[in-house]
């Protein structure tokens, strides 16, 4: 066991060098569909490219021909849809149980050499789950030889996770694929888990165990006020001689907790639960906020370390809250046991910036708990783009397959209802990925899975020329925007709010925006003549003539006589971008 | 089975943070991990022996008195880190040593009382003293429990000789002033003529160099001797330079370090060098193909150097004409995995000027020796 220094979750995901992703199995609890868009699909495919050009560039990324990443989550109100069309990751709710495991298999290929990292984890895909929360994580990799290896542990209990559900083709290519490599490799035998079964995680004392000498718990307070299941599991290795520490969230700033004000939430069945059975409970406060008031990070790590009389600790990390529910094994939960030195364990502590907390204690909101997720109809929605359009086209056009629908169900895609059986011809917003199923006043997101048209397996690597020529930049797409809402008629303005907030493209003049473009003539310069002229015959035939005056004034500026001279718009801008080239010149033309 | 595990990190957002750092590249990465081989247990910053010494004054000075809480412990040593570097910019009109020196002197100048709760440094505590030498000091065994990424002062300790050295650096050069209470939270002034009573030259004593050295023998003694070899390189030629250092002198792991460190800086001259001429100037010069295949490379994919190899893989096989264009795009790839800004040929910023040879730690070890620091596990 190596302690690390802190990296980001995501750090975890990315492709080892020269290597591309393959395939993967991922479980959380809660699910944002924007974190994995935004943040975890780019790091495993690599993409590095920002604003609106990152998802065209990782949905091309990873190739239909491959069995992509299998998201297990908890569904229902843990899972949120909102995000974009990405045609290379599934997601499914897990029913029965609460899926509240957090974990991950990643295989890596390059040629035909494997890399598989296991991952397991405090972290849900979400954004604080991958960038700001205090979370913990330990991690395993494979690439040759037959070691013990995480990965075997954790695929064994997917696999049989996998048998309890409905039959899913994508879970099961990506199993079979990540089963490949490890065939021969042993399991660590140290990922304790209740994912398919109830088992109790800590276990029981062995016969003539004596108690340990201190035991540290990292966990936030999500435990119910009423809650002495989690004390009385931890109880089992108490006495009167041991000291328990807790170690968590205070939402406020360390001079606030050193203070003692209100502010950290914990429950009084764990508080007392523990206080009866050990010498001595310490509550420690990890501050949310730093002292000025920022750098806002939730601690939401789980953590147990049982430090022996010889001062070994053994230290189990992974998704269980100190609660009954994810303590007893009324979760799915995933917890990996380390053993460490107290060095280790006074460092990994040390980083929280803790202080014992002696203020007053605040009850947990009364939640109305919840250990099991209903079945969901099994739907599926699958739309086929129709060929001819643009991977980064504002809308597909193409045919919406839904299969499983029976009696009493209903199926809509942005509010308007959609009634198999047979294909129906639709248009899809990329950015609406998903359909709702309704049962009475039940109602379940299911995301569409979106293929690209038959045949054409280059379809998601093909953009519109001008994102093409002018990448990774925004601002001719923006331009164009600009100038088509200048050219509507105020009357179809009204109401629409067609200035994102925050954005700040219309603070710049008209002419600095130009001299901008003018800069992508130097991008336009590197290419071929023919593809410019193909590009811009494309252009011609798919933008409207706003966009086509752009285009040509552009081409106009640096060679004079195109024609179209009656244009006043073309004739506008391309004196203006004459006008940059004779008082700027700063560019290589 | 080799388990690891970590607390997880903050990651900012993907915007444009001005971690320029100087490295449009990613050569001074590698130089920083090649130094630490080369020079371990000191960093760049960590040139004078004094600064081992106010560490610990400031830190025995800030635990001698109540209340022993993090906010109140800082304070007073902020302070005394204060007063040393105005007494300091007293005696030398604001030339100085420590960092902090023009600010202090600023506040320092033309007055007699010089206020102490002000800051001579954005982020004093990191961008200082402590910033600087708490690693190294506690590496050497003179303070305890300040290894970590996040250290409280108030938890840190001196050990019985970091108390020496901070004692002797105290009868040394503090002229009787009680440092105790002009950094006591409640004061905000020290008069001048106070500050003019200590001794704050940038030049050791005897003792505080042999505690510094007794130190850094004990922290040789478990890492190759590497500090003593270097000591034994200086004292060829009292110099310490990575063209000329007697590599015979050197462990093994330090002599592959500096080997692939010379590779390192013609790689730099060879690639780095024109990039920048091209950004700030628009002028292209050709890179020689033979660059490719220097040394540096192999090392890098041994030590797992991925952004450097990502740029030779793009680079190895393409004619010379195009190599300018491929360092770009990797600048350009490397700049948007870092959020970093990204630079454009002719767009004369100013950073593309300033080109500066990494010195892999060498000078800040040539700088302790100068001052007579010898740790010396080996004859």
């Amino acid at each position: 066991m190596s302690l690390r220094e802190p990296q980001p979750l995501l750090s975890l995901a990315a492709p080892p060098y020269g290597y591309s992703f393959h395939s993967g199995v991922w479980l959380t609890h809660d699910l944002s569909w924007k974190a994995v868009c935004d943040l975890l699909a780019p790091t495993l495919a690599g993409v590095t490219t920002a604003g609106e050009r990152r998802i065209q560039d990782t949905r091309a990324a990873v190739g239909p021909d491959v069995p992509g990443l299998v998201v297990l989550h908890a569904g229902g109100p843990m899972f949120a849809p909102e995000g974009q069309v990405l045609p290379w990751v599934r997601e499914r709710a897990v029913t029965g149980r609460r899926q509240h495991a957090k974990a991950a298999i990643l295989q890596f290929r390059s040629g035909h050499k494997t890399r598989t990292r296991a991952i397991v984890t405090s972290a849900n895909l979400t954004e604080g789950g991958l960038r700001t929360n205090w979370e913990l994580a330990v991690w395993d990799e494979h690439g040759v030889g037959s070691s013990p290896f995480l990965g075997v542990d954790l695929l064994s209990q997917i696999r049989k996770l996998a048998k309890e559900l409905t039959p899913d083709d994508h879970l099961a290519a990506a199993l079979k694929a990540l089963r490949g490599p490890l065939q021969g490799c042993p399991p660590t035998g140290e990922l304790l888990s209740s994912l398919t079964e109830p088992l109790l995680l800590f276990g029981r004392p062995k016969k003539n165990e004596p108690p340990v000498k201190r035991i540290v718990v990292v966990s936030p307070g999500f435990a119910g006020d009423t809650d002495k299941e989690a004390a009385a599991t931890m109880a089992q290795w108490c006495d009167k001689h041991t000291a328990v520490d807790i170690y968590t969230g205070y939402d406020g700033t360390a001079a606030a907790a050193s203070a003692g004000s209100p502010g950290l939430v914990l429950s009084a069945g764990l508080w007392h639960g523990l206080e009866k059975a050990a010498a001595n409970v310490t509550i420690h406060a990890v501050p949310r906020f730093g002292d000025d008031g920022t750098n806002a990070r939730t601690l939401h790590a789980k953590a147990y370390a049982f430090v022996n009389s010889t001062g070994r600790v053994e230290f189990l990390v992974g998704s269980a809250n100190c609660t009954g529910p994810g303590l007893n094994g009324d979760n799915r939960e995933m917890l990996v046991r380390l053993w460490i030195g107290t060095g280790d364990l006074t460092d990994l502590l040390t980083e929280l910036n803790a202080m014992e907390f002696k203020g007053e204690l605040t009850p947990p909101s009364a939640k109305v708990p919840f250990s099991t997720m209903a079945d969901r109809p099994t739907v599926d929605a699958a739309f086929a783009i129709a060929p001819g359009q643009m991977a980064d086209d504002t809308s597909w056009n193409g045919t919406m397959t839904i299969t499983g629908v029976t009696a009493g169900i209903t199926v809509s895609y942005r509010g308007k209802p959609l009634v198999p059986p047979g294909p129906l011809e639709m248009a899809l917003d990329p950015h609406v990925p998903f359909v709702e199923v309704r049962v009475g006043q039940r109602r379940w997101p299911i995301m569409i899975q979106v293929e690209a048209p038959p045949g054409d397996p280059g379809f998601w690597e093909r953009l519109t020329p001008e994102a093409t020529l002018d990448r990774p930049d925004r601002e001719l797409e923006q331009f164009l925007g600009d100038v088509r809402l200048a050219a509507t008629p105020a009357e179809q303005k009204a109401g629409k709010g067609q200035t994102p907030e925050g954005d700040d493209r219309f603070a710049i003049p008209v002419e600095q925006r130009l001299v901008r473009l003018a800069r992508h003539r130097r991008a336009l310069a590197r290419l071929s003549e023919p593809l410019i002229t193909a590009g811009l015959a494309t252009l011609l035939i798919h933008e409207p003539a706003e966009a086509r005056a752009v285009a040509y004034a552009i081409e106009a500026a640096y060679h004079p006589g195109h024609g179209t001279q009656n244009d006043p718009l073309l004739k506008a801008l391309t004196s203006s971008i004459a006008a940059f080239d004779v008082r700027g010149n700063d560019n290589d033309e | 089975m080799a388990l690891d595990v970590a607390w997880t990190d903050v990651m900012e957002p993907d915007d444009l943070r001005t971690r320029d750092g100087g490295d449009p590249l990613g050569f001074r990465a590698y130089a920083n991990r090649l130094a630490r081989e080369i020079v371990p247990g000191l960093t760049q910053a960590t040139a004078m022996t004094r600064g081992f010494g106010l560490l610990c004054l400031a830190l025995e000075v800030a635990m001698s008195q109540k209340p022993i809480d993090e906010p109140a412990v800082r304070e007073r040593f902020l302070r005394v880190e204060r007063i040393w570097v105005a007494a300091e910019a007293l005696r030398t009109n604001g030339e100085g040593w420590f960092p902090g020196k023009r600010r202090a002197w600023r506040l320092v100048k033309g007055v007699e009382e010089y206020p102490v709760d002000r800051p001579i440094l954005d982020q004093q505590l990191s961008t200082g003293v402590w910033g600087a030498y708490r690693r190294s000091l506690a590496a050497f065994g003179l303070i305890g429990g300040a290894r970590g990424r996040v250290v409280r002062l108030s938890q840190t300790v001196l050990a019985p000789s970091g108390h020496q050295l901070a004692n002797t650096l105290r009868s040394n050069a503090c002229g009787g002033v009680q440092l105790g209470r002009w950094a006591d939270e409640s004061n905000y002034e020290v008069p001048v003529a106070k500050l003019r009573l200590v001794d704050a030259d940038h030049s050791p004593t005897k003792e505080e160099v042999i505690l510094l050295s007794q130190g850094m023998t004990s922290y040789d003694s478990r890492h190759e001797s590497a500090l003593s070899h270097l000591r034994n390189a200086y004292e060829q030629h009292n110099e310490l330079d990575l063209k000329t250092i007697d590599l015979t002198a050197l462990s093994g792991r330090q002599r592959r370090a500096v080997e692939v460190a010379r590779s390192l800086v013609a790689a730099i001259e060879g690639i780095e060098r024109p990039f920048r001429d091209w950004v700030a100037t628009g002028e292209r010069t050709q890179i020689a193909k033979s660059i490719w295949s220097a040394d540096v490379w192999k090392a890098a994919k041994v030590d797992g150097e991925s952004e450097l190899m990502h740029l030779r893989d793009l680079a190895v096989d393409r004619p010379a004409a195009k190599a300018l264009d491929i360092v770009l795009g990797h600048h350009r790839w490397l700049a948007r995995r870092r959020g970093a800004p990204e630079w454009t040929p002719g767009d004369g910023r100013v950073a593309a000027l300033v080109v500066e040879a990494p010195t892999f730690t060498l000078r800040a070890a040539r700088s302790l020796f100068a001052e007579g620091v010898a740790p010396h596990v080996i004859a």
